[in-house]
C-alpha cells in the first residue's frame, strides 16, 4: 500500500503542494491566536504578580489621608496588604504624543518614595540628571517618546516639561483605556510640581487583597468606607479593568485570527473533499481492478487519506514552526496598546492544539469523502463500466439553449463537475467575508473617517476651549459674531455609590455632532441622567442614580444608557441644570464646531486675539486627525496583509482546481485543439466556465454582507465597549469589492489555465 | 483533366528522440495528394503512415522539409495559428474516436461547426443534415456517446470532420475499434461522401478498408515503397481487390 500513496502523493505533487501550504496559513494564524490567548493573559498575569501590583487603588485628597484611614482600610475584610503613594493629580493636556495633543488623567508620583505594592521595573534608565521623568511603557510605544526626549504638559495654560530619563514597567495604570496614567518624577522635578496649584495634592492607598477575596466585595467595602467618611475618591481602580482595557486589542486580534483560521479550515476541508472525489471519479476504473486483485476498500481509502494527512502534517509543524517568527513582531505591536511587553516563548499546548485540530478536521472529512470507494465494483471495471459517466447528462444542448455557442460551450463546461463550483462557490464566499471586512474597515477608517473616530470616541468638537467665570460671556459672544457654533460642554470626575466616574455635562446634547447614547435618551433636563454601558442590566431606564461631587449628592432618574471605549462604558451625563445641583460653579468650557472655517487658524486668534477671554484651548480636530491617522495607518496595514492573504489563498486553492480541471479535460482540450479551437480558446472558455459561480458567490456574500457585516462589527465594538457603532455598509464598496475578487479569481486562474497551451492535439494521438 | 494538388510535401524529415534514442521516421519525403482523392496510406506497424498524416495536417510538425496544403505553406506556422487552418481546411476522425463524452452526439458537432459559424441554427441544420445522411437517427443524436454503439460512435465522428466541408478529412484507422458490420457502415460514409469530391486521407492496416480507396501508397522504411491506383470505387468491382491484393503482396505485406 505504501507504494500506492507514494504514487498518489507523486502524481499530483503540485497540487499537494498547494494544499500544504494552505495548511501551513492555517496552522500559523490558528497557533499564533492560540499562543496570544495563552501568553499574553499569562504574561500580564506574571508581570503584575512580580510587581506585587495592586489589586485595588484609591486616590483621594491628601488632606483626607492619615493613619487612621490607612488602618481602617487595612482592617476591611479581604485585604491582605496596603500602601499609601502621595501624588499630585491633574488631568493635564500631554504634547507631541503620537505627534498630537492627548488630555489625559495623570498621577504624578516621587520616584524615590518606597514602594512594596505597585512596584516598578526600569526598562530603561538613562541615569542622568536631577531633573526628569520616568515614564511607563505605554508613553514610549505609542506615544513614541524616547530616553532624552522632553515630555511636556500643558495645565491651565501652563506648560510643564521634564527630560526623558527612563521608561519603567508598571500594571496598575497602563494605557488610555484605564483613562488614568502614571509619572513618576525625580525628587526636584516633583517638587517644582508641588509648588503649582494646577495640580491637586492626593494620597492613593494601594491594596492587594487576600487569596480568595472577591474583588467586587472589597472594592464595594472600601468604597462604603470613603463613604463613611465622606471623603470622595478621585479614581477607584481595579486590576480586572486594567487588565481588560489593556488586553483589549490583543483579546479582539485573537478572536479575528481564530474566526480566520477557521475560514481557511472550512475550504481546505472542501478542497482536499473535491479532490478526493474528483480523484475517485477519474480512476474509477483504476481502482476497481486494484480491488479485483485483491486490495480491500480500506487499503486503497487509506492510500487517498494518508497522502493528505502527510502533507497536511508537514504543512502544519512547519506553519507551527514560522508562527514563532511571526508572534515577536505582533506581541510588539500589541505591547504599543497594552502598554506591557513579553516575550513569546514556544507552547506545547497550542502546537498541540493546532496540530490534532487541523489535522483531525482534515483526516475525518478526507475519509468520508473517500467513503465511496467502498460501493465500487471490481466487475464495473473489468467490463470498463464508469457509473459516474453513466450518470452525465448533456446540459445546455446547443440546439435548444439560448445564447451563441461560445456562451454554452462555457455553461456546459461550467455545470461538468457540481462539486467543483460548491467549492469555488464557498471559496469564493469565505474570501469575500474576508475581502468585505477589510473594504467596510478601509472605507470607514479612510474614507468616512468620523464613523471609526465616532465610534470609539465621545464628542469630537473642532476646537476645546477652557474660560472662567469672569470671561466665558464675552468669549461666548466673540465666538458667535464669528459665526462660530459653539457648545458648552465639559468634563468632570465625579463619584458613584462604586468609586469615580468621569462625567460630561452639557447645556444642549442635541447640538452635540456623535451620539453615543445607544438606549433611551440623553438627559433633557435636571433630574435626568445617562449611564454607560457598565451600568447596562444592573440599572434600568427609570432607575435613580445618585451622583456625589466634594461632598454634595443628588439623586438622577436614568433616561439612557451611553457607550464610551475609552472609560470601559464607566461615564455618565448630566445638563448644566442636573450638574448645578451638585455645584454651584458651572464649568466655563465650550465645545466650538468650526463647520469649513480655518480651524489652525481659529486656534492661532483664539490664543492671540481672544487670549484673554481663554484659559486654555485645545485644537481638537487636530488630535482627531492624529488618531484618524494612527488607526488608518494601522487598518491600512492589516488590510494590505488581509488582501495578500486572500490573493494567496485564491491562487494556492483556484492552482488546485484548476490543475484537477485542466487533468481531468485533457483528453477534451486535445480533441477540440484537433477540430480547430485555439489555445486562447480554450484557456477563455475553461476561466469563463468559473466566472459565474465566482460571481454570484462573490456578489451574494457581498449583498449577505450588508446583514452579517453590521452583525461582525457590533460584535467586535461591544466587546471594546462601543455598543453603538456608527459604521456604514456602503453597497457600492461591498460590490466593488466582489468585482475585484472576481477580476483577481479571473487574472489567477487564467495564468494557471496556461498548461492548456502545451497541451496538443498530437499528444491526444500519441497517449491514446 | 490534369488532377489538382491539394497537398504537397517536399523533402520532410522526422525523426524522434535525441542522441543514442534518435529514430529517423521518415527522410527527404515528397508527396502529393491530389484533390477528390480518397488516399489510402498503408504499411507495416511502425512504418511511419501515421505519422506522415499527422504531418501533412499539420496536427504534428516534421522536424525538417515543407508542407504546403492548399496554396498556404503550413510548416513554421505557430500551432494557434495550424489550429485555425485546421478548422477551415482539415477534418478528423480518429480509430479511439474521440467524443467529449459529456455532449450529445449533435453538441460535439456543433462545437466543431460553431469555429466556421457563428449561425447556431445554421450549425444545428447542416449537423442533422449530416447525420441523416450517415444514418444516425433524431433519438441517437441527442445521446452521450457512453450511450451509444462503437460505429454509430465513429459515424458521428465522421459527421464532426465533414461538419466544416474541410478541403480534407484525414482518417486514422477509423475503423480499428469496430467489428465488421459497423466497419462497413463506417466505410460507406467514407465512400459516399469522396463520391460527392470529398477529399480523404485514410491510415490502415486493413485490406477491405484500403479497397474503398482510388489511391494506395506503401510506407516501408519511411519512404514510399509503391503506388497503387484503384480508380473510383464501386461495390461489386471485384477486380479492384484483386490488384489490390497483387499490389500488397508486391510490397511484401
Amino acid at each position: 500500500m505504501g507504494g500506492l500513496v507514494l504514487h498518489n502523493l507523486k502524481k499530483a505533487k503540485g497540487q499537494f503542494i498547494s494544499f500544504g501550504v494552505v495548511m501551513l496559513i492555517t496552522a500559523l494564524i490558528l497557533n499564533t491566536s492560540l499562543i496570544l490567548l495563552f501568553q499574553t493573559g499569562t504574561a500580564y498575569d506574571k508581570r503584575f504578580e512580580e510587581l506585587n501590583t495592586a489589586d485595588l487603588s484609591v486616590s483621594v485628597p491628601a488632606a483626607a489621608a492619615n493613619e487612621t484611614l490607612s488602618d481602617k482600610i487595612a482592617a476591611l475584610k479581604g485585604i491582605a496588604a496596603v500602601e499609601r503613594h502621595d501624588a499630585l493629580f491633574a488631568s493635564a493636556a500631554l504634547q507631541e504624543f503620537q505627534g498630537s495633543e492627548f488630555t489625559m488623567n495623570t498621577y504624578f508620583y516621587r520616584l524615590s518614595d518606597a514602594r512594596t505594592i505597585s512596584c516598578l521595573t526600569a526598562e530603561e534608565d538613562t541615569g542622568t540628571g536631577e531633573a526628569g521623568a520616568y515614564i511607563p511603557q505605554y508613553l514610549s510605544s505609542l506615544g513614541g517618546y524616547k530616553t532624552g526626549d522632553t515630555i511636556c504638559y500643558i495645565l491651565k495654560g501652563n506648560e510643564y516639561s521634564f527630560p526623558v530619563n527612563g521608561v519603567v514597567s508598571e500594571m496598575q495604570f497602563g494605557n488610555y483605556g484605564t483613562g488614568f496614567i502614571g509619572i513618576f518624577l525625580t525628587d526636584s522635578s516633583y517638587e517644582a510640581l508641588a509648588d503649582h496649584d494646577d495640580f491637586t495634592a492626593v494620597s492613593e492607598y494601594v491594596v492587594r487583597t487576600e487569596n480568595g477575596a472577591e474583588l467586587a466585595e472589597v472594592k464595594s467595602s472600601l468604597s462604603e468606607l470613603l463613604k463613611g467618611k465622606n471623603i470622595p475618591a478621585l479614581s477607584l481602580l481595579d486590576r480586572e479593568t486594567a487588565k481588560s482595557s489593556r488586553t483589549m486589542v490583543s483579546d479582539t486580534i485573537v478572536l479575528f485570527l481564530a474566526v480566520f483560521a477557521l475560514l481557511v479550515l472550512t475550504v481546505s476541508i472542501f478542497l482536499a473533499r473535491f479532490r478526493i472525489r474528483q480523484t475517485i471519479d477519474e480512476e474509477i476504473n483504476e481502482m476497481g481492478v486494484l480491488k479485483g486483485i485483491g486490495y480491500t476498500s480500506n487499503m486503497l481509502m487509506c492510500s487517498q487519506v494518508i497522502p493528505y494527512g502527510v502533507v497536511c502534517g508537514l504543512g502544519l509543524l512547519l506553519g507551527t514552526a514560522i508562527s514563532y517568527m511571526l508572534i515577536p513582531s505582533i506581541a510588539n505591536v500589541l505591547a504599543m496598546q497594552s502598554g506591557f511587553s513579553y516575550t513569546p516563548v514556544f507552547d506545547g499546548k497550542a502546537a498541540c492544539l493546532t496540530v490534532c485540530i487541523i489535522l483531525a478536521t482534515v483526516l475525518i472529512f478526507t475519509l468520508l469523502a473517500s467513503g465511496k470507494i467502498r460501493k465500487l465494483e471490481p466487475i464495473n471495471a473489468i467490463r470498463g463500466i464508469n457509473p459516474a459517466k453513466a450518470a452525465m447528462k448533456n446540459r445546455f444542448p446547443l440546439d435548444t439553449s439560448k445564447g451563441s455557442v461560445g456562451w454554452n460551450l462555457i455553461l456546459k463546461q461550467a455545470g461538468r463537475s457540481a462539486g467543483r463550483n460548491v467549492l469555488l462557490f464557498a471559496v469564493t464566499f469565505v474570501m469575500m467575508i474576508l475581502l468585505s471586512f477589510t473594504s467596510v474597515l478601509l472605507y470607514n477608517v479612510n474614507i468616512r473617517p468620523k464613523n471609526f473616530l465616532t465610534t470609539l470616541s465621545e464628542e469630537l468638537p473642532d476646537i476645546r476651549v477652557q474660560s472662567d467665570a469672569e470671561h466665558f460671556d464675552d468669549l461666548r459672544a466673540a465666538v458667535g459674531s464669528d459665526g462660530i457654533r459653539a457648545v458648552r460642554y465639559g468634563t468632570v470626575i465625579a463619584e458613584y455609590a462604586d468609586g469615580s466616574i468621569p462625567m460630561i455635562v452639557c447645556e444642549d446634547y442635541s447640538q452635540l455632532e456623535n451620539d453615543i447614547c445607544y438606549a433611551g435618551h440623553h438627559p433633557n433636563d435636571q433630574n435626568e441622567i445617562a449611564v454607560g454601558s457598565k451600568f447596562d442590566g444592573e440599572f434600568s431606564i427609570g432607575d435613580q442614580f445618585t451622583i456625589t461631587l466634594n461632598g454634595t449628592s443628588a439623586d438622577y432618574r436614568i433616561c439612557g444608557f451611553i457607550q464610551s471605549v475609552n472609560n470601559n462604558g464607566l461615564i455618565a451625563e448630566l445638563t448644566d441644570d442636573g450638574y448645578g445641583a451638585l455645584s454651584d460653579t458651572p464649568l466655563y468650557e465650550l465645545n466650538l464646531y468650526t463647520d469649513g472655517t480655518d480651524t489652525d487658524g481659529y486656534v492661532d486668534k483664539l490664543n492671540g486675539e481672544y487670549a484673554v477671554y481663554t484659559v486654555s484651548v485645545s485644537n481638537a480636530a487636530k488630535e482627531t486627525r492624529a488618531m484618524q491617522s494612527m488607526y488608518a495607518s494601522l487598518i491600512t496595514v492589516v488590510a494590505a496583509l488581509l488582501f495578500i492573504i486572500t490573493v494567496l489563498l485564491i491562487l494556492l486553492i483556484l492552482y488546485v482546481i484548476m490543475r484537477s480541471m485542466t487533468a481531468s479535460l485533457r483528453t477534451d482540450f486535445g480533441i477540440c485543439k484537433a477540430m480547430g479551437f485555439t489555445s486562447r480558446q480554450l484557456i477563455l472558455q475553461t476561466v469563463g466556465s468559473i466566472t459565474p459561480v465566482v460571481l454570484i458567490g462573490a456578489i451574494l456574500s457581498a449583498v449577505l454582507g450588508i446583514w452579517y457585516l453590521p452583525a461582525m462589527f457590533d460584535g467586535i465594538f461591544s466587546g471594546i465597549g462601543a455598543l453603538k457603532n456608527n459604521f456604514e455598509m456602503p453597497v457600492g464598496v461591498l460590490l466593488l469589492a466582489a468585482v475585484i475578487l472576481t477580476a483577481v479569481n479571473i487574472v489567477i486562474g487564467t495564468l494557471l489555465c496556461r498548461p492548456i497551451r502545451k497541451i496538443t492535439a498530437y499528444s491526444l494521438i500519441k497517449e491514446g | 483533366m490534369e488532377k489538382q494538388v491539394i497537398i504537397s510535401a517536399r523533402h520532410l524529415k522526422k525523426v524522434f528522440g535525441s542522441g543514442e534514442s534518435e529514430q529517423i521516421i521518415y527522410q527527404d519525403f515528397n508527396i502529393d495528394i491530389y484533390k477528390g482523392d480518397f488516399t489510402v496510406i498503408m504499411g507495416a506497424s511502425g512504418a511511419g503512415k501515421s505519422t506522415l498524416m499527422y504531418s501533412l495536417s499539420g496536427m504534428d510538425t516534421p522536424t525538417a522539409g515543407t508542407i504546403t496544403f492548399c496554396g498556404t505553406e503550413i510548416t513554421g506556422m505557430s500551432s494557434d495559428a495550424l489550429a485555425v487552418f485546421r478548422r477551415k481546411h482539415c477534418g478528423f476522425v480518429f480509430q479511439q474516436i474521440y467524443l467529449i463524452d459529456k455532449m450529445s452526439l449533435l453538441d460535439n458537432v456543433a462545437t466543431a461547426g460553431s469555429l466556421t459559424s457563428k449561425n447556431k441554427a445554421d450549425i444545428v441544420k447542416r449537423a442533422n443534415e449530416l447525420f441523416d445522411k450517415v444514418n444516425i437517427s433524431e433519438t441517437t443524436r441527442r445521446k452521450l456517446p457512453s450511450l451509444i454503439s462503437g460505429g454509430e460512435a465513429q459515424r458521428a465522428g465522421i459527421v464532426r470532420a465533414a461538419i466544416n466541408q474541410p478541403a480534407v478529412i484525414f482518417a486514422d484507422e477509423p475503423t480499428g475499434a469496430l467489428n465488421s458490420n459497423n466497419s462497413d457502415a463506417v466505410l460507406d460514409v467514407f465512400s459516399m461522401l469522396n463520391e460527392t469530391g470529398q477529399s480523404i486521407i485514410m491510415v490502415t492496416h486493413d485490406k477491405k478498408s484500403a479497397l474503398r480507396g482510388s489511391r494506395v501508397i506503401y510506407i516501408k522504411d519511411g519512404a514510399i515503397s509503391g503506388e497503387c491506383d484503384l480508380g473510383t470505387y464501386t461495390a461489386d468491382d471485384r477486380q479492384r481487390g484483386e490488384k489490390l491484393e497483387r499490389f500488397l503482396k508486391d510490397m511484401r505485406w
